[in-house]
């Protein structure tokens, strides 16, 4: 019982590389230690010597699924410092960009999050549901990620006349996959078992560990940057803000669900009511100063702080995922339950890196073993919920 | 009760109907015109090194021997952002469509593109390439008289010598700090006193 | 400016609540974002961070640390998201002596980014409760910060 099996974090059977110590009672999980850092690609340091324009193309490579997320913000830092006015038809393509983004973020989730309790339909129409979105990008953007779109001042290529029928399709099947799946989820009611109660996280914990994104709006507190902190084209358009205030694992992804049926009405706004005109704003230089951007991604805050020295390479760039903040708050939501329930819940806060790859158990004795994923998510998906 | 029915539908759906997947690369699956896949020079390029400058993985290299510059791209670093295309003032490189790259026992693949250099008569540093200095003629019109090295480019072009004589014309093209160094010592206080 | 009005009250109240920890602020408002620089003194940033964190509901975003050769200047990010303003409290350590209260205790959510900026400037978190290598490989070695300028 004692055998410690050494995994990774680096082999080619895991996906991304994070580390769950849980020490556990048992099956009951008592404590958990969070190690990260195995991505850690220095970024930030390699941003130090490229240009504004290059630095676009970097940040967004730093995710895949919010990889629009990251080069928005950056940008934005960038206009806040040189006080550059976008132009009207670039915010509303900025908005279309970033909710198509949230839309096959939070359906590529819900298939993850299938998959984790052994509800491998769902996963397999969930994607299979995000790729009209993927066609869109790839006709409007070039890619189906890393769309290359952002540039500080605007946006690097126009929705043409002739991709809108299809953007609005694509959004409307999204609309009504979505709505099909909540109704499949209510019905449901063994996944409701395995989904409610499990994973809470109270307010007062969401709001000690400032975690954003449904991660927190699943907790009750308000809080979405695009109402806060209004950017792109988002004071225009009418849209809610859904927030639950269970906490639990349910409650996120009936938030999530929710938020991908607003991103689809959303989008249907800004393409009927896209102004014309110019797409990218012109500048001169960046001069000294600091700038901050803010973006709600698919998983919450995206936070970029740009300090410029008058040259066109930024002085300092720093990057805050949300996933950050997000990830310490798993610990609350750990503790207490079992170690079946534990992929779920750490699937609940979607975090930027697919699932754990390496989980090691520590029981009361201070025995430890060490799991795979496959192991760990067979775990979750035999058996059940703790009742 | 009902929920299963519109399941059940779904399945039965699925069980006829074509997969959604295909069979790639067996079927091929061609993406649309707009795809940004893998840069390829054209004959229009001039050799100006801006793509290289511009180019946010350092995929572009400039090399430049005696008398030749080649650019090359490497498709294994290429990200396919389209600023090469985008940052060419002649439209002498476009993205292409091809998103497959194969490593193969030479390497990952590249594209590359050779111009004639010209260099500095006085000192041997690169100018730039011919066709740069013509485009830059032409663009300058006029104000292309003001500069040695473009006078010499035009007198090149009227004469109808080949790029690679341009340096043996009876206006030599030169660098700035040379021009400013032949300037000073044949025309300035120097000749005066 | 009519725009500036309410950061200007923000400014001024935490000007008023900071007291003797208070240095200078500064506005900064451009096409609809708020923004708030408050210069805090190192010694008393535990407590002016309790303040925004406790009393003007201030999620703490992320802190940043620059590099400026003598010293660091490092930056608390608080979104007040009621209010839709962002306030930075701005406060420098010099590098001979790179330590500042860790303001942990006070909200959770700084743990990691107080450890990560150890790990890359070496900027000491004096009391913060697990101070371990964040993100910075175990065959990292010691003593050497990868985003100092001089690194």
């Amino acid at each position: 019982m004692a055998a410690i099996i050494p995994i990774g974090p680096y082999h080619p059977a895991l996906k991304e590389p994070e580390f769950f110590k849980l020490y556990t009672k048992g099956e009951e999980i008592v404590d958990v230690d969070i190690r990260i850092g195995y991505n850690h690609r220095g970024i930030e340091k390699l941003a130090e010597s490229m240009t504004y324009e290059q630095v676009t193309f970097l940040v967004e490579r730093i995710c895949g699924i919010c990889s629009n997320v990251h080069p928005l913000c950056f940008v934005q830092a960038v206009e806040d410092i040189a006080q550059i006015e976008v132009p009207d038809r670039a915010r509303y393509i900025r908005t279309i960009i970033a909710e198509l983004e949230r839309i096959h973020s939070h359906l590529l989730w819900l298939g993850v999050a299938a998959h984790l309790i052994g509800f491998d339909t769902l996963l397999m129409w969930s994607w299979k549901w995000r790729e009209p979105i993927l066609d869109v990008f790839e006709v409007v953007c070039g890619n189906r990620q890393n769309y290359a779109m952002m540039a500080v001042g605007g946006v690097r290529r126009d929705i043409k006349p002739e991709h809108v029928p299809l953007i609005l399709k694509a959004v409307r099947e999204a609309k009504s996959n979505v709505k099909r799946a909540i109704d499949m989820l209510m019905g449901d009611r063994v996944t409701k078992a395995r989904l409610q109660g499990v994973g809470v996280l109270t307010k007062e914990d969401a709001r000690r560990y400032c975690t954003v994104g449904p991660t927190a709006r699943g907790s009750g507190l308000q809080i979405d940057v695009r109402k806060d902190h209004p950017y792109a084209a988002y004071k225009e358009l009418s849209f809610e803000v859904p927030v639950m205030s269970e906490g639990d694992v349910w409650a996120k992804t009936v938030v999530r669900l929710l938020e991908t049926i607003q991103s689809a009405e959303i989008v249907e706004q800004a393409v009927s009511s896209l102004p014309p005109g110019d797409i990218r704003a012109e500048f001169k230089e960046v001069p000294p100063g600091e700038g901050i951007g803010q973006v709600e991604a698919p998983r919450g805050e995206d936070i970029h702080y740009v300090k410029s020295n008058g040259t066109n390479i930024p002085e300092r760039h720093k990057v805050r995922a949300p996933s950050y903040v997000n990830i310490p708050s798993l610990r609350p939501q750990l503790i207490g339950y079992t170690i079946a329930d534990a992929p779920i819940i750490i699937g609940s806060i979607d975090p930027c890196f697919s699932c754990t790859d390496r989980v090691s158990i520590v029981d009361e004795g201070g025995r430890e073993r060490v799991l795979t994923e496959e192991e760990f998510i067979q775990l979750s998906r035999k058996h059940g919920t703790k009742a | 009760m009902g929920l299963k029915l519109k399941e059940l539908a779904e399945a039965l759906k699925s069980a006829v109907s074509r997969p959604f997947t295909v069979r790639y690369p067996a079927t091929p699956s061609p993406p649309p015109e707009s795809y940004r896949g893998r840069p390829e020079f054209q004959d229009k390029c001039m050799g100006c090194g801006a793509c290289a400058e511009v180019c946010p993985s350092k995929a572009i290299t400039v090399s430049d021997d005696a008398d030749t510059r080649t650019i090359e791209v490497s498709y294994g670093r290429c990200i396919g952002c389209g600023q090469c295309a985008s940052s060419c003032p002649v439209e002498g490189i476009k993205l292409t469509t091809q998103y497959t790259v194969f490593a193969g026992p030479e390497g990952e693949p590249r594209n590359s593109v050779k111009r004639a250099l010209v260099r500095c008569t006085e000192c041997g540093a690169v100018i730039t390439t011919f066709d740069h200095l013509r485009w830059l003629t032409e663009k300058l019109g006029n104000l292309s008289f003001s500069n040695l090295t473009l006078l010499a480019t035009i007198q090149a072009i009227s004469a109808g010598v080949k790029p690679e004589e341009v340096q043996g014309g009876p206006i030599r093209p030169v660098c700035p700090k040379c021009r400013r160094k032949l300037v000073l010592s044949e025309h300035g206080w120097r000749a005066k006193y | 400016m009519e725009t500036e009005i309410e950061e200007r009250k923000l400014a001024e109240e935490l000007k008023e609540r900071l007291g003797e920890s208070f240095i200078e602020y500064e506005l900064k408002h451009h096409f609809g974002k708020k923004r708030i620089f408050v210069r805090v003194k190192k010694e008393d940033i535990r407590e002016s961070a309790k303040l925004v964190f406790e009393e003007y509901g201030g999620r703490l975003s992320t802190i940043s640390c620059v590099d400026h050769a003598s010293f660091f200047e490092l930056l608390y990010h608080f979104s007040i998201d009621s209010r839709g303003i962002v306030v930075s409290l701005r406060t420098e350590v010099p590098k001979y002596e790179p330590s500042i209260d860790s303001i942990t205790g006070v909200l959770e959510g700084a743990g990691f980014i107080e450890r990560e900026i150890h790990d890359l400037f070496g900027v000491e978190f004096k009391g913060h409760p697990s101070p371990r290598r964040l993100i910075l490989a175990e065959t990292w070695p010691e003593g050497k910060y990868p985003l100092r300028k001089e690194g």
